[in-house]
């Protein structure tokens, strides 16, 4: 295939803060994903990640975007509410930060999943059976009695899963995880991680995965680009990213990480 | 929310109500503020005012037929007779009707018109409700200035105003109130989406290509049932207490018919040679309004995520 999966030129963010005055968040923002590409974006709190993210599905309603997104060569920006809605899930997935708030308590899971194919035009029933295989292969299905079940009667990490069953259920060749591990314990944070490694990579599906957490990053990206006060600092492939960072700024972040080998004085880890 | 703004406007009338329903609601304010044991007496109280809920809907299902005389038989000659004498459980008033008869009757105009404005009310203020909340800023501005501008109006004035033009009838009363009543609702569904929208899983809904209506459907909605419950069960005491009152004062059910407040409005220049008249119907709406009240709080904290799981 021809010409990047997604394509990011120039991107601003302008959100309005508390005074209702538009403050800019990213500036100028450039980024590329191929297809089944997977690339990190990497930066502290505060940084831009996050509302890059929700940028490309212009999940936020009170932001003024500029620039320009392409998908498969498509301009998402300023495109049709309707056409955006066709991109949205079944295109382009989205993983969310938080399993406990991410799921409608009062819908059952199964229903919840097959949800993103009816409204792709998909029948109720053949919907069902799709959600039921793709949460059956997330190791959900027999965590529920009967097989189905409100969200409250998961964990969270089980949550998490139906969260990313979501995202990809109706197959979509990119999907975004804006933190997907951050609210999880160690232990799931591997599992759910290793589950979209899988995932992703036997349906060849790009990943923009959003994170602070640079741990996760050497296992599961190829690129990382890092951002910093909504510009980007560096992009790099994730081994010569991690041997020899370019920017500064890269560099003290590296060193930021917390080692398990460190000493670190009146701490056990 | 629409109680405490309306009650101002409950005339004096049916004064043993109006009384009641503060000093009632009391017991059921302990629960909610010792919410973490529940009592065996709040729980007596949620039975007592859940049964006496039913019985009221018996009542107004039955009523007619439960009547032991014809509510409307005008008998001079045996008015005013008193409690027990004559075959009259309850007596009868000036003209002689069986009062017991007639509460059992009216029962159905009072608590249904009650029940018709409060279904209008609720189902306008959701729909107002849902459109602000969801809809463009613009929208939200114009909806909700149009719903200051109801609050302003006293519903008593508005009540006034509209038997004015239609002619006083328990019809103008519905209607006067049902237009005053809607704006509690249309805010109330309008904060509850506002702050369900903010969830994420609204937001995810939305990225995995959702439409506007089917999200509305689908997710909204379901997030203000409970709220909606309570707040038409408590809101049927308040406005039981208005629609009693516009008829005492004459804007309401008209004499003959048999409405609680009309009762009570008949028999109040008899207060002191016999009371029974003004009493029996003025306890009806007493009892029921309590009731109701109770009923709405027991309901708010079995509902409420944040008292239940602390249960």
């Amino acid at each position: 295939m021809s010409g990047p999966l997604l394509e990011i030129a120039g991107l601003t963010v302008d959100l309005p803060g508390a005074d209702g005055e538009l403050r800019r968040v990213v500036h100028g923002l450039d980024l590329t994903l191929a297809a089944g590409e997977r690339v990190a974006l990497v930066g502290e709190s505060g940084s831009g990640k996050s509302v890059t993210a929700a940028a490309v599905l212009q999940l936020m309603t009170e932001a003024r975007l500029g620039g320009s997104i392409r998908l498969d060569g498509r301009e998402l920006l300023g495109m049709r509410p309707r056409d955006l809605r066709r991109v949205r899930g079944a295109e382009v997935g989205m993983v969310f930060q938080d399993p406990l708030t991410a799921l409608d308590p009062v819908v059952r899971v199964v229903d919840q999943v097959a949800e993103v194919l009816v409204v792709h035009g998909e029948g109720r029933r053949a919907a069902r059976l799709r959600a039921r295989e793709v949460l059956d292969r997330l190791g959900v299905l027999g965590r529920l009695p009967r097989g189905d079940g409100y969200p409250h009667q998961l964990s969270g990490g089980m949550r998490q899963r139906v969260g990313i069953a979501m995202a990809i259920v109706a197959g979509p060749r990119l999907l975004i995880a804006d933190e997907p591990t951050t609210a999880l314990d160690v232990r799931v944070q591997e599992q759910v991680l290793t589950l979209l490694d899988d995932l992703t990579r036997e349906r060849g599906t790009a990943v923009l995965l959003i994170t602070h957490d640079l741990g996760i990053v050497a296992g599961f990206a190829e690129r990382v680009a890092v951002m910093r006060s909504g510009r980007l600092v560096e992009t790099a492939g994730v081994d010569q990213l991690f041997a020899a960072p370019q920017a500064d700024y890269t560099a003290q972040l590296l060193a930021a990480v917390p080692r398990i080998d460190a000493d670190l004085p009146g701490t056990t880890s | 929310m629409s109680a405490p703004e309306l009650s101002p406007g409950v005339p004096s009338g049916p004064a043993a109500g109006v009384g009641a329903v503060p000093a009632a609601a009391g017991p059921a304010a302990v629960p909610t503020a010792r919410r973490g044991r529940r009592s065996l007496a709040a729980r007596v109280v949620e039975v007592g005012a859940a049964v006496v809920v039913g019985l009221v809907v018996l009542v107004t299902l039955v009523g007619p037929w439960l009547a032991p005389a014809d509510p409307y038989r005008v008998d001079v000659t045996a008015g005013l007779q008193a409690p027990g004498t004559g075959g009259h459980l309850f007596g009868t008033d000036a003209e002689g009707r069986d009062v017991l008869s007639r509460v059992l009757t009216g029962g159905r105009e009072t608590v249904l018109s009650t029940l018709l404005v409060i279904a209008v009310a609720a189902l306008v203020g959701t729909a107002i409700g849902l459109a602000a909340a969801s809809g463009p800023r613009w929208v939200d501005e114009v909806l909700m200035r149009i719903c200051d501008v109801f609050l302003s109006v006293p519903s008593l004035v508005l009540a006034l105003g509209v038997a004015a033009v239609l002619g006083p009838s328990l019809s103008s009363a519905v209607i006067a109130l049902a237009v005053t009543w809607w704006p509690g609702y249309a805010r109330l569904v309008r904060s509850v989406v506002r702050d369900t929208l903010q969830l994420e899983y609204v937001a995810a809904a939305r990225v995995l290509g959702v439409s506007r209506a089917r999200l509305v459907r689908r997710h909204l909605l379901p997030s203000i049932g409970d709220t909606l419950l309570v707040q038409t069960t408590v809101d049927v005491a308040a406005v039981i207490l208005v629609i009693s009152g516009l008829s005492f004062i004459g804007v309401g059910a008209q004499v003959p018919s048999a409405e609680w407040g009309a009762m009570v409005a008949d028999g109040r220049s008899y207060v002191v040679t016999a009371w029974w008249i003004v009493v029996v119907p003025g306890l009806a709406i007493a009892v029921t309004a309590v009731a109701a009240q109770l009923l709405g709080d027991a309901l708010r904290t079995r509902l409420d995520p944040t008292l239940r799981n602390r249960r």
